[in-house]
Parts: C-alpha cells; structure tokens; sequence
C-alpha cells in the first residue's frame, strides 16, 4: 500500500446509503499527505489533518446510573462524577454529552436501545425479534472509510456474544474475545512490518485463485435464490473480496509508518478465576492490540464490545451479574455504581492505548473519534433518555475535544452521531428515521 | 416395482411419482402410480426456500464425514445464532461475515493439506492410476470428492473451474499432484455449495404451481434431519439412481438412516436446540456461593440430559411426557453430589433411580434446566416460567414494558422466600398480565436453588412450591413436572419444533394445517418421538418448497 500503488486521484466518491441518500465522502487519503516517514506534511504545518480519520466504539452492556453520571462542572476542564472519577486524567480528549435522548419507542427492553442509538431507527420489528433494521453506526462508518484498509473494520470485545455489530439484519460480525487470536490474525506470520521486506509466498496467489473461483460459484448461485438469500449471498461475497485483497496487500511492499510496529504478543488465556471472566485484563490485552492495527493502518474503525446488551457477567466484587443487580438491586444500587465505575476504568484504558501510541506530532488519538456508549440509561429501567455519551478524540480537530455539554432538554442523541460522521469526513445528509431522524448535527460539539 | 418416468434431470422437466397418502401407506404399499391430481396436499402452502447455513455441528460432522476422524477440526469458526431458540432456523437467516470467510478459508486450506499430507486419506482423495495424467486425475478428485462435499454431482462447468482455474495452476506452480489436489479441496470445502444446504426445488412435473426438492435436495435434507450430517454415498446413489423418486424408495432411505447410528446425532442435536442445551457452555454461577459450580459443569449438564434422551428416544421409544417424570437419570460422580445421591462406582455417567420421596423427576430436576433457568446467585422462577411457556409450550411470553422499576426487595423478616419478595409482580395489574402467566410454574421449582440443589427453606423460611399449571393443581415439582407432560401444549410445541428444524423456517400460515395434523397424529400415537420424526421426513411439507421469492 505505498503511495505509488495507489494514484494521487484517491479522493473518491463512494456511495453509501444515508436513509435512502446517496452519500458523497471526501476521503483524506493516507498516502497522498504523508511523506515517506509517516508524519503528515499537514502536520508539518501544525495540524492533525493528513492522517487518516478513525473511529471506534467501546460497548458496555446496562447502562449506568445517571443521577451519579454527568460532570459536575460544564465545558472544559468538567469535575468527574463519582461514575465518571476513572476518566479525570483523560478528561481533556474526552468530551461528555449529557441529558440527549433516543427519541424512538421503548419497545422492547435493551433492544430498542441498542438498535436505537446503533442505527437511528426502531428495531426491525419493534415487538418481535431482537434484530436491527440496517447496518450499525461501526458498520456505516466502515463501508464509508474503511475501504482501502486490509480489514474494513474490527470487532473486538472482553466478553464473548456481546457484539451488536450488524451489516443487516440478522446479519452479527461476532467480536473476537481472545487476544491471542486477535493478535494471530492481525499480527502471525503474515505480518510484515515497515521496513521488512514482503513475504514471497506463492501460496498467497493460489490462494486467490481459490477464492475467485468460489466467488465464481457464487455468482451463479446468487441468480437462483430469493431476495433475502441474494442479500446473505452478497455479503459473503463482499467477504471473499476483502480477503482477496488482504492476500493480495500481503504481496506488496508495506506502508511506510513510522508509528507501525509489532505489537507484544500475548501470552495469557485469561481464564475465568473463581467463576469470573477477566474483562478488565482482556480488554487492556485487546486495546493494545488495537491500537497497533490502526498505527499500522491495517484499518481505521473498530468496535470493542466491551460488554453487551443484557450481559450479566459477575464483575470482581460484585454480588450478583451485572443485569441482574441493575435490576434486582434495592435503594441506591452500590454495586452497580461499582461496576460501572470498573468499565469505566476500562473506557479510560481503551483511551489511554490509543493516547499511547505517537504518530507524527500527536497521538493515534487525535485522529480519532471514539465513542463510549450503552443501549440505556438507567438499567433498573431501561430509560432511554439522558443516554450515555463520551467521545474520545477530536477526529483531527473537527470535535471539541474535553467538553462537557448538557443538552438543553431532550436534542436527539442523533445528532450527535451525526456530527460525528461528518467529522469522520463523512457527508451524511442525515441519520436515523422515524423519532430518531436527525438531519442536523450537534453543534455544540462540532468545532 | 415400478420405476418412475423420468426424462432428463433438467429444471421442470423432472418427473416424480409422489403419492399424496404416502404417510398413509407407510410399511405397505407397492410403488403404484398415483394419478398426478392427487400427488399434493392442495392444502399446504409451504414457505419460500432458503439457504440454510450449515451449523458448527453440521461443519464438523460433515468434515468428519468426508475426511475421517484423523483431521483436526478448526477450533474457531463463527458461532451459531439462535432464532426463536432454535439453532436451525437461525441458520436460514445468519450471514457470513468478512471476518467469518477468512475462518471458513483458514479452514479449507488446513483440512485440505491435512488431508493430502495422510497416506490413507491421499489414496481415496486421489484415486488415480498412477499413469493418469494430471488434469484428469484432477478431474476425478474434484468428480468424486465434490460429490460428496457438495451433496450432489457437479455440473461440467463447475469441474472445469475447478480443475482449471484452481488445480492444475498450483500442480504447476508447486510442482506436485498433491498440490493440485490440496487446493481443489480446500476450494470445495470453501465454497457456498459445501457451507450452504441449497435445497431449492424444482417445479413439479404435473403441477408447475408445486415446487419439489429434486433427489440431492431431498437427501440432503433428510441425512442433516436424521443425522445432523451429511449424505452418505448410499443416500446419494439413492438420488442418482431415482430411488428417491418412489415412495418406497424413499421410504427405504428413512427407515435406512433411522435405523443408522448416526441417528444418534439427529435426535441429540435437535433436543440441544429445542432445550438450548447449547447454551450451558456458557453456564456460569458464583462459585462462592455454589460450591459446585466449575467452568466445566455446563457440558457435563448437557451430557446428562443427552442420555437421558438416549435412553428414551434412541435406544427406548417412549412417550414424551416421560421425559419429564421419570426418576431415571444419568449422573457422574459431579452431578450426583449436587444431587445429593450417591456417587457411580466408576468415572463417567451412570444410570440412577431417583427414590420415591425424591422432587427430581427427568428434565426438571436436571442442571440443565435448574441451572441454566436461573441467576449466577440466586433461581430465578420467572426465568424458569419463561422457558416452560415459550420453548416447551410454545406459548409465547411478552417482553416487559419499559420504564418500569424491576427492583426486587431485598429479603425481609416479612418476605424471606422469592414468593413473597415477588408479591409485586402478581398485586401489580401491570406486572401481573406476564408474571401470571410464567411466575406460578418457576415458583413450583423453587425447592431446587439456583444450580439445581434441592432445599426446604429459603432464607430460613419453608419454601411452598405448590400452584397450578392453566388450572390444573400441582404440589410441588414433581406433580408440576407430570402437569407439564400432560399439557397437549407440550406435544404441539416439540411437533412444531421439529417440523421447523427440519424444513428450516417457522412454519407460516400455509403450513399451519398440515403441522397441526402432525400434532394430532403424534398424539394419536403416544407420543413416540422416533415416529414423530419419520413422519416429519415422510410429509409433504418436508419434500415441497414454495417459489422462490
């Protein structure tokens, strides 16, 4: 992926779909702001812009409590909740948008939050199964920005089964929870770090050979079936071209990044201890990994499924699983508040490695916009208004960064995914439908 | 016996002789031709096809299948989805994702070179003479084991692409046979026609409206049923050969593979779907509170109730109801502590008879149920009531509304049992129009706690187990457990159950009649499973499709 393999001619218009929209994306190219040491030659000139634009989300399950949750303080320099104390050191790269709301019915417990704030609109049939009606906020972003990466986007997560990351409905991308594995795929033998000469591999072309002749067999079989099969069918495919091209990549020379390199492989199978799953320790093992793909440019969205919806896994401390306390749990629910404030904890370590890494004058996180969201607000409820709301990163200067701003009654937490999509570079006329249709972003958030 | 006309094998053309009451002469008739008007059941709509995924379980057992027990199965293919509970129908609705393709190829490619890299296996992947040349003893590897993988002959074109835009490139470019042979498989094994059940059907003959599954379709279909694998090369001689396209023949297959070991497999998988024995490997409890509880316990659970059902519906034939009164049980040296029984002489599961006085009867008194229906520190008796009501009545049970506190108040010197901690959700009209509905049976469970250990007292007090099932009394779990048996809910949900499992879709209105004559017939019959699923396979909704959509 050198700036010779692709033309200075990247910026593109690549069509995605916005509510029935066409969507026109202005793509920052990597190649063609960089020089040959990675650091941008905007940068040069004192900004951020020339790297790329990422985003990522970190995904807890139950919500929070939000009498204990917004700052105490508005704007810059906001005084950390009691929930929020995890995050003090971090507060100037993460903004905290209080009091929005969903704006969609509460139809089903949890899932009208997860496809609500995910997708903008009700779930696909809002009484009935838990299933989105499109693809997810991960997924709309990874079709606009994560086309020219070896993987349009990651899911990655502490706890297995938690992802809600959709391409359709009925259609999850499941999160990898092992960091072994997750570091096998993305950093095995086929890596070859900047500088490293390409392996030369003449399996990797019979490999393709393969997957264009089953691409091949698909096509015929895509003719023969029904709508929803032809949809199934060119997902697969969509798959088979991505891994395609991945293996063709790995015959290239690799991108000259100077923030690149090989991460330390994990050795830790993170087994449960005394019937609890090691979440935080996953999770740090993960976001490290992470935060070294994106450096690598190996792609430039990902989800961390920290937890799920629902999930009800016994955090260390806790006396019971987390749904179950936010439910059952009388008067002041002190062990919720606890076991938010460990994913909490968490949240700022997803932030912290991604502060870690430096990349040209800055850090990976000055490129990004990293949300930290849940699919409710009260769990002994399932509110859906006074949602939760962080944004780690400025997005390259294009979100206030370190803010916390209090909706001044019930504005759309919509319009605050909007504003970020068009940060991302992403020209969205609008998101969501029905109650949850935004056309507009959140403008105290933007720059 | 009669063979059937058939013409060509080509779409529309086929010919078929499908005799209406076949069910009816099940056992006995000759292969007389039935006049074509009366080849369907003019009733039944059934629904469009689609692709059915092939499942975790349905890859391994058709890998071991096609390639034997020495491979090693990729540990990490994408998980299964469940729809409506049932693994089966999920795998008519889940896609696969980017991240899911590079699994199936990762895969493919290790199955493949394991497979070449066995001198046994080598010699049936590549059954060549050593004089034949290349291509063509490509041709036959991709011939014969396409065949097998992809569940029916492939077309000309199909081995073409095979043989000359995978195989013979990476002869070439590694220089070896085994080579071209490798990635030929690995393509197969990668393909959509191996990791898709393509049951598609063709239009009917006579009957243009009617669509059919043709012979391969057929006998795909029938072996992931009754096996949850692949066709064997009898099951598919018997699509190639036009046995399939009698009801004798036919009939011959279903008996064939029912009578197989395999079955086995069919019978275990699809009461792991209906009970979501899948599920429990995820079981987790406080160990500090459930002594017993170890990362391990969820398979050993599953293992006990997959040999209770071994024992009644594989190698027995009995009424289902029994399979929730029994005082059977198969336990180890593990489940027979939290039983409080004494311990099988040896390692591994034995067969125990729970004592007159005990509350445990069959599935209810099992871990599997006790422990899966319930929190990580407490029971629950709305999570028990739900799964009773929705997956083994199939009375469908409403989420809870929204905005409501759900707040459970903590035992008291008034309230110490979860009846009287939950009072709120029978007093309140609100929660009551759910929680009457599910809390009055999980309440009948709550002698056994949170794991499945039983208990008289809960917080110090007696804990009362009565109530009634939809009027009918019961005392405690044990007469709850024959109330649920005894249910004619219960035999309509397995039937329904199966039927979708089997035809890969919820069954719609079109179907809803001939499900329902299912029913009466399983009914009828005294509610012997083994008959049951001979039935499914030998009806018209199993072999018939709707058009494609």
């Amino acid at each position: 992926m050198s700036s010779k393999t692709h033309g200075i001619t990247r910026r593109t218009l690549l069509k995605g779909i916005f509510g029935g929209a066409v969507v026109g994306l202005g793509l920052p190219p990597l190649e063609i702001f960089m020089n040959s040491h990675g650091t941008s030659y905007a940068a040069e000139g004192g900004g951020f812009s020339g790297f790329p634009r990422r985003f990522g989300l970190f995904w807890w399950g139950n919500g929070v409590l939000p009498d204990r949750w917004a700052p105490l303080t508005d704007g810059a320099g906001w005084e950390p909740s009691v929930l929020l104390e995890p995050l003090r050191g971090l507060r100037d790269h993460i903004s905290v948008v209080t009091g929005t709301e969903l704006g969609l019915p509460n139809s089903r417990p949890h899932g009208a939050g997860e496809a609500g704030f995910l997708t903008g609109r009700p779930l696909l049939d809002p009484y009935g199964e838990n299933t989105f009606p499109s693809a997810s906020l991960d997924q709309v972003i990874a079709q606009a920005i994560g086309t020219s990466t070896n993987y349009a986007s990651l899911e990655v997560g502490a706890l297995p089964g938690a992802s809600r990351s959709y391409n359709g409905p009925h259609s999850i991308n499941p999160s990898e929870t092992d960091p072994i594995a997750l570091y096998q795929r993305l950093f095995g033998p086929t890596f070859t770090k900047p500088g490293e000469t390409p392996i030369i591999d003449p399996t990797l072309s019979l490999r393709r050979s393969v997957l264009d002749a089953v691409t091949d067999e698909l096509a015929g079989l895509k003719a023969r079936v029904g709508k929803a099969d032809q949809a199934r069918l060119e997902l697969h495919f969509d798959g088979m071209r991505a891994l395609e091209k991945r293996l063709a990549k790995l015959q290239g020379t690799p991108p000259v990044l100077d923030a690149c390199d090989r991460p330390t492989q994990p050795t830790d199978t993170y087994p449960d201890i005394e019937g609890r799953a090691q979440l935080a320790e996953k999770n740090r093992a993960t976001c490290d990994i992470v935060a070294m793909a994106l450096a690598c440019d190996m792609t430039r969205v990902f989800s961390n499924w920290f937890t799920g919806p629902v999930s009800n896994p016994l955090f260390p401390g806790a006396p019971a699983g987390h749904h179950q306390l936010t439910h059952d749990e009388p008067g002041e629910q002190s062990s919720v508040e606890a076991i938010v404030i460990q994913i909490m904890e968490s949240f700022a370590y997803q932030v912290q490695s991604l502060k870690n890494v430096e990349e040209g004058d800055g850090t990976l996180l000055d490129s990004m916009a990293c949300i930290g969201t849940s699919e409710i607000s009260l769990g002994r409820t399932h509110a859906l208004d006074d949602f939760p709301l962080l944004i780690a990163g400025s997005a390259g200067k294009r979100l206030r960064e370190g803010v916390h701003i209090r909706s001044a009654g019930g504005e759309l937490t919509g319009k605050v995914t909007l504003s970020v999509l068009r940060a991302l570079g992403i020209e969205a006329p609008s998101w969501g439908a029905e109650g949850g249709y935004v056309d507009s972003g959140y403008s105290a958030l933007e720059v | 016996m009669t063979m059937p006309l058939r013409i060509t094998r080509g779409l529309s053309t086929r010919t078929t002789v499908w005799a209406l009451g076949l069910a009816l002469c099940v056992g006995g008739c000759a292969g007389e031709v039935i006049d074509p008007p009366e080849r369907h059941d003019m009733t039944l709509e059934p629904a469009a096809p689609t692709l059915v995924r092939l499942t975790r379980a349905q890859y391994d057992n058709s890998i071991r299948a096609l390639l034997g027990d020495s491979v090693v199965l990729p540990s990490t293919l994408e998980p299964d989805a469940p729809q409506d509970g049932l693994l089966a129908l999920g795998a008519a609705l889940t896609t696969i994702s980017p991240h899911g393709v590079e699994l199936y190829e990762k895969a493919a490619m290790s199955l493949a070179t394991q497979a070449i890299a066995n001198p046994e296996l080598r010699a049936t992947l590549i059954p060549c003479p050593a004089a034949a040349g290349v291509g063509d003893c490509l041709l036959t590897v991709a011939e014969t084991f396409g065949r097998r993988a992809w569940r029916r002959p492939l077309t000309a074109v199909e081995l073409d692409r095979l043989v000359n835009k995978v195989g013979v490139p990476a002869a070439t470019t590694l220089g070896t046979l085994d080579a071209g042979a490798t990635y030929i498989i690995a393509a197969i094994l990668q393909s959509t026609h191996f990791l898709y059940r393509i049951e598609l059907g063709e239009p009917d003959y006579y009957h243009p409206k009617f669509w059919l599954l043709n012979p391969y379709e057929l006998a795909s279909r029938l072996s992931f049923f009754m096996w949850n694998s692949t066709p064997d090369d009898a099951l598919l001689d018997a699509a190639a050969n036009g046995a399939l396209d009698t009801p004798e023949g036919y009939l011959a297959q279903v008996e064939r593979l029912q009578a197989s070991p395999l079955a086995r497999q069919g019978i275990r998988t699809f009461f792991s779907d209906w009970l979501q024995l899948y599920t429990l490997d995820r079981l987790s409890k406080d160990p500090n509170i459930f002594r017993h509880f170890t990362s391990d316990l969820g398979a050993m659970a599953r293992e006990e109730t997959l040999r209770l059902v071994d024992e009644l519906f594989v190698d027995g034939d009995a009424n289902l109801g029994e399979f929730f009164t029994t005082p059977a049980a198969w336990v180890n040296r593990r489940l027979a502590a939290i039983y409080d029984i004494p311990a099988p002489a040896e390692e591994g599961f034995a067969r125990t008879v729970f004592s007159e006085a005990s509350q445990r009867r069959g599935f209810f008194g099992q871990v599997s149920f006790l422990g899966s229906q319930a929190h990580e520190v407490i029971s629950s008796p709305t999570l028990r009531g739900i799964f009773v009501r929705e997956f083994l009545l199939c009375e469908p049970v409403p989420p809870p509304p929204s905005n409501l506190n759900t707040a459970i108040p903590e035992p008291s010197a008034t309230a110490r049992t979860l009846r009287e901690r939950l009072t709120s959700h029978m007093e309140d009209p609100v929660c009551a129009t759910c929680h009457g509905f599910t809390d009055p049976i999980g309440l009948g469970f709550e002698n056994f706690d949170g794991i499945g250990r039983f208990r008289v007292t809960d917080h110090g007090a007696i804990i009362d187990p009565s109530g009634d099932l939809d009027g009918e009394v019961f005392e405690d779990a044990r007469q709850l457990g024959e109330r649920v048996a005894a249910s004619p809910s219960l035999g309509a949900c397995i039937v329904k159950k199966l039927y979708e499992s089997a035809v890969g879709h919820g069954v719609e209105p079109g179907e809803e009649a001939a499900v329902a004559a299912l029913a009466e017939a399983f009914e009828a019959d005294g509610r012997r499973f083994r008959n049951l699923m001979r039935a499914v396979a030998l009806s018209d909704g199993f072999r018939r499709v709707g058009g494609i959509k």
